[in-house]
């Protein structure tokens, strides 16, 4: 990792400081949103994540090995659809799937982890090989699914 | 003092801010109710937080929620009185941006002070 810039020695300016308390605020409101944010090349590279997406993600061995995160390569692990889709895609801009479910491997799962996530990826317009990705987790719908099945007459 | 040395628990419970302040690694030492009294200079100068906005702040809450999950704050809940020293890679979201790391978690009932300990890989993950 890079070390991030050390604080400013001259004083800021009032602008400056709002700035820098501007984006402090939208850190902190993307930091604690409910949903894992990605953004990421057409190739899967990523660039940004919030701290859901790392928790989402974990279980398909995120934190495993070394150099840069490819979500195509920590998707695989469930399922390759994503990669699929998105290769072929053929518009720039776009939705390229809405809450799109997959299934994590339960084998090594922790108890509190993710069973399901939907998947929601669109192009970006206005911009180049940028794949935006939004995850939810949708355990609760499947563990509901899976107890109404077992309600069901035989 | 090593990320990995086997004793050092304990020798950070006695150690000074200053002595804290030269390791080569982020240190966040935070009480039962999460509150962070320990935060050396070095996670400082790497998550580019102000020592003295940081001191007092939760941990898990204020700080740094992206480790409110069951990988890092639940694991210091399922310790509870027992004693906690594991070390597990991680994937910080700094600004955003994917980071690999290695972290330690250390706890012990009879310290009044848990560990959070960041070490950061050298190669850069974007």
């Amino acid at each position: 990792m890079t070390a991030e810039s050390a604080l400013p020695d001259q004083p800021e300016s009032a602008s400056e400081a709002e700035l820098r308390a501007e984006l402090r605020s939208l850190m902190q409101f993307v930091h604690l949103a409910p949903v894992g944010l990605i953004q990421s090349r057409i190739d899967g590279r990523i660039s940004l994540m919030n701290p859901m997406a790392t928790q989402l993600l974990a279980p398909l061995g995120l934190t495993d090995g070394q150099g840069a995160l490819n979500l195509f390569d920590i998707l695989d692990k469930a399922s390759p659809d994503l990669r699929t889709l998105v290769q072929t895609f053929k518009r720039t801009t776009g939705v390229i799937c809405d809450h799109y479910r997959i299934l994590m491997p339960e084998a090594q799962a922790a108890l509190d982890a993710p069973v399901a996530l939907g998947i929601t990826a669109l192009m970006l317009p206005g911009t180049l090989d940028c794949l935006m990705v939004v995850l939810t987790d949708e355990s609760a719908h499947i563990k509901l699914q899976r107890m109404k099945a077992s309600w069901a007459p035989t | 003092m090593p990320f990995d040395s086997p004793h050092l628990f304990d020798t950070l419970c006695g150690m000074s801010s200053a002595e804290l302040d030269d390791l080569p690694f982020g240190v966040i030492g935070f009480d039962a109710q999460g509150l962070i009294q320990r935060y050396n200079a070095h996670e400082a100068r790497m998550a580019n937080f102000e020592v003295a906005t940081v001191m007092g702040q939760h941990v898990f809450v204020e700080l740094a929620p992206c480790l409110n999950n069951y990988l890092v704050a639940g694991r210091f809940e399922e310790a509870q009185d027992q004693a906690l020293d594991e070390t597990l890679p991680y994937v910080l979201s700094f600004r955003m941006r994917p980071t690999r790391v290695q972290m330690r978690l250390l706890c012990s009932p009879d310290q009044p002070l848990r560990f959070i300990l960041v070490q950061r890989q050298t190669s850069s993950t974007s």
